[in-house]
């Protein structure tokens, strides 16, 4: 890399930095919007902000299979929670109480905009109160979801469960007109060209939705398949679990601990720990800014953890990377520059194998785990797509940078050459070069000799 | 200090690692065998293997008391302090340790309410019934003036999902096999099976510790488990990517001298592995210090685990992978034999080829310098000595 392009490309590195660390905290509006620095708006999970609690009581007679019935409720509780992106909320049953507790809100009527207001559906074979029901949301429905229709307008999408599907099959045989009914007004009506078999369908309305309605409507009918009716009893906001001073004393305790890894990099590795300082500050404006903009993130103290390690594992990268450059140094007589490039070169395996065993892991985690351990393997995996990229290619960009200022001063960059290299060196003396691949192949004879004394 | 720390350094540099396999299997196995007795003991004595192990309220579900305190529920009152303290003394007089302390406010400020939630004593509903009333009647004595329902207790279900461990598990187990398979890919089968033991040991070390230690397991716990298994399986990675390296040159020799080359990858990577291990705990350690009590509970498994990755990656993974390799030559060589002995004994007039018995290396042979001999200098071929 020529001077001229190191200077260029050290400015628009420095104004990145600038603009992100800027972006993270400032608040300003744009237009109609106030724009919040991206570090403040990620979401928290209750162990470290709190939210809102709110109780329903179970109003059911006691029947025999009541109590499937409410775990199943709570279920489904839960899984609409975690669709609006609420992964660390938590739903809870116990003597004849639900409980929901939603992270990161502060105004209680939103739990209820959330979880919605059931809407009881069924599909009738006419008007009026001699109307044959002919399937029952709760009873029949498996999933409600907002698309498409044929002409590209938004609709509500219907799942049928396995009993549903038979029926509604039936049904499309039997009848050429249904009519919907939504708490018992007559919300639409279709005709029916053929029978359905496959257990799905849509539902238009003749005005057309906008998305904000069809998404309105697939809440209220998901909450209308809870198989138990909810009465509100009381809602409050709640601190968080941790203590109120949680978030507080854990970014403390980060910055602390992240300010002792920069020294410490920058003391042991003189001008490659500073390359590797920048690119780890590089790495964390990025994290943040994933974790802010992406809808499965809400961190919790695990995820800070997840978090803490990644960096760990960024540092660990940058780590290899110098330990081996220090290794090529000391064993060669090759210049600076040249060991960097080697370093660099040898620790790729090491670090792509480390990574990808752990993405490995995330990734299967995020997949199959539950809701707030996929929220946390989201965290991992970000965490480790990013330390893969700064350490391999922020940190090496700016080492050569700085080569391209200095390469011969080896003290600079925390290497030495072994005393024996150091001897062979002033006594003129040719090194045997040792790039690793010829060993073991043929070895000269004056070597071995020096092997025996 | 500085000379001292090099001094260290060395002495770890020339340290043979391989030569004491049983030693560094025994050590985590007395600490598996403590935990096993402590569990046990504490579960016979409360009559609950899961006081035994100290399941946490997400899992077990407990109970929720609600003291009303208006403004002075609230953590920035300067009452807040003594009225924590007090109720949380009075609760952990009847022997339940509370989980979280939380403000629940609502629409109007003097009723809003302190809430301290603890684990259920124990799994029988009628002790636990008792307990409650008991902690009831000590928390009413504190605050005479509140009445009624201003001071009540309920029962909270379980919060965790209740197939969290279960998917964990099974993530836990596709992991390993996909892990497995990559390892198997990138490296060799010996390298992938040692990784796996690795693992796994890291995840059990912790549980024994967590378990000693008397923190509660709970869906944090669980998350504190998956963050050093993905952790450590890096540690042990990085030392198997110099084997592979340092073995690559002498891969098709006859008898590789797998123990020098597992020491010498340790060795080489030793710096990297004490530096990367101090930079991590760095944080996580000043999370403990700083945070509060609940904080710790979690971030102390995570420190235990740090350390147990260092241990396992250091004096568990080379050794074991040498022993192993070593197994698998000779199944290899047996199998070799066999097939020779088959074709010798069809007689299909081919030239049977002689397996070589080789045996073990000797007495490893004074530090060398480069270019280090892993091969066994008896079948060597490659370094000739002229005279």
């Amino acid at each position: 890399m020529t001077r001229k392009k190191s200077i260029v490309v050290l400015t628009l590195l420095a104004v990145f930095i600038v603009l992100m660390t800027v972006f993270a905290v400032v608040e300003f509006p744009i237009g109609l919007y106030d724009y919040t620095g991206y570090a403040k708006t990620i979401k928290l999970g209750l162990d470290l902000s709190g939210g809102v609690s709110a109780v329903f009581i179970v109003d059911e007679p006691e029947t025999d299979d009541l109590q499937t019935r409410i775990d199943g409720t709570v279920q489904g509780l839960q899984n609409l929670l975690v669709s609006k992106g609420y992964t660390e909320s938590v739903v809870s049953y116990a003597n004849g109480k639900i409980r929901v507790e939603v992270p990161d809100i502060d105004d209680p009527e939103k739990v209820l905009e959330l979880i919605g207001r059931p809407q009881s559906l069924e599909f009738r074979d006419g008007e009026g109160a001699t109307a044959k029901v002919l399937i029952v949301g709760r009873d029949h429905i498996e999933n409600a979801y907002v698309t498409y229709d044929d002409d590209g307008n938004y609709a509500v999408g219907l799942k049928f469960n396995s009993e549903g599907s038979k029926i509604f099959s039936e049904v499309t045989a039997n009848y050429k007109t249904i009519y919907i009914y939504a708490n018992n007004e007559l919300y639409t009506t279709v005709s029916v060209n053929s029978a359905i078999t496959n257990g799905q369908c849509i539902i238009t309305s003749s005005k057309g939705y906008t998305y904000d309605e069809a998404y309105d409507f697939v809440t209220q009918i998901q909450s209308g398949t809870f198989s138990v009716s909810l009465v509100k009893d009381q809602i409050r906001t709640i601190s968080a679990t941790l203590g109120e001073g949680a978030i507080k004393s854990a970014l403390i305790a980060a910055a602390i601990g992240i300010a002792i890894v920069f020294i410490f990099m920058a003391v042991v590795y003189r001008m490659s720990g500073l390359a590797a300082d920048i690119a780890l500050f590089i790495y964390i404006l990025l994290l943040l800014w994933f974790c802010s903009v992406l809808p499965w993130v809400q961190l919790t103290l695990p995820g800070i953890a997840g978090i803490v390690l990644s960096i760990g594992m960024a540092v660990d990268g940058n780590i290899v990377i110098f330990e081996r450059i220090k290794d090529e140094f000391k064993h060669s007589s090759k210049p600076v520059s040249t060991c960097v490039k080697t370093g660099f070169k040898r620790s790729l395996g090491a670090i792509i194998d480390g990574n990808v065993t752990t993405l490995i892991g995330a990734i299967v985690l995020w997949i199959v785990g539950s809701a707030s351990i996929s929220g946390f393997a989201v965290t991992l995996f970000i965490g480790i797509i990013l330390s893969m990229f700064t350490s391999l290619l922020i940190t090496r960009l700016i080492m050569n940078i700085m080569l391209s200022f200095n390469s011969t001063n080896a003290k600079l960059y925390a290497l030495k050459r072994s005393p024996e290299i150091e001897r062979q060196l002033s006594d003129g003396v040719a090194v045997e070069e040792d790039d690793g691949e010829d060993e073991g192949k043929e070895v000269k004879e004056g070597d071995y000799e020096e092997e025996q004394q | 200090m500085k000379k001292n720390n090099n001094n260290f350094l060395n002495g770890l540099k020339n340290f043979k690692f391989s030569n004491k396999l049983p030693i560094w299997i025994a050590i985590p196995c007395v600490i598996i065998v403590i935990a096993f007795i402590v569990v046990m003991s504490l579960s016979i004595i409360k009559g609950s293997a899961s006081v035994g192990f100290n399941i946490g309220i997400d899992f077990d579900g407990g109970t929720i008391l609600s003291v009303t305190l208006g403004d002075e529920a609230h953590s920035d009152n300067p009452n807040y302090n003594t009225h924590y303290n007090n109720i949380k003394s009075a609760i952990e007089s009847e022997g339940v340790s509370v989980s979280y302390v939380q403000t629940a406010s609502g629409s109007s400020a003097e009723n809003d309410v302190l809430q301290f939630r603890y684990r259920n004593p124990s799994d029988d509903a009628d002790a636990t019934f008792a307990v409650n009333e008991k902690i009831l009647a000590k928390v009413k004595a504190l605050y005479p003036s509140l009445t009624g329902t201003q001071i009540s207790y309920e029962t909270i279900g379980k919060t965790a999902a209740s197939d969290l461990i279960q998917k964990s598990a099974i993530a836990m187990a596709i992991s390993v096999v996909l892990i497995l398979i990559y390892i198997i890919f990138r490296f060799e089968l010996v390298s992938g099976i040692t990784a796996i033991i690795c693992t796994l040991h890291d995840a059990l070390l912790m549980f024994c510790f967590t378990v000693m230690f008397r923190i509660p397991i709970n869906s944090s716990y669980i998350a504190a488990t998956i963050t050093i298994i993905a952790y450590s399986i890096n540690n042990t990675i990085v030392i198997f990517d110099r084997c592979r390296e340092l073995i690559k040159p002498v891969k098709d020799a006859k008898s590789i001298k797998y123990e020098e080359i597992g020491d010498n990858a340790v060795h080489a990577t030793m710096t990297r592995s004490l530096f990367t291990t101090f930079t991590t705990l760095v944080t996580v350690a000043l999370l403990a210090i700083l945070g509060s009590a609940s904080m710790r509970e979690f971030t102390v498994p995570i420190i235990i685990g740090l350390f147990v990755g260092l241990y396992s990656s250091v004096f568990l993974a080379t050794p074991i992978w040498s022993k192993l390799s070593y197994a698998f030559d000779g199944l290899r060589l047996k199998r070799l034999e066999k097939k020779a002995a088959k074709e010798a004994e069809e007689g299909n007039g081919k030239p049977v080829k002689k397996a070589v018995v080789y045996e073990k290396s000797e007495e490893p042979k004074k530090a060398k310098k480069k270019p280090v001999a892993y091969i066994n200098p008896k079948k060597n071929t490659q370094f000739k000595k002229k005279k």
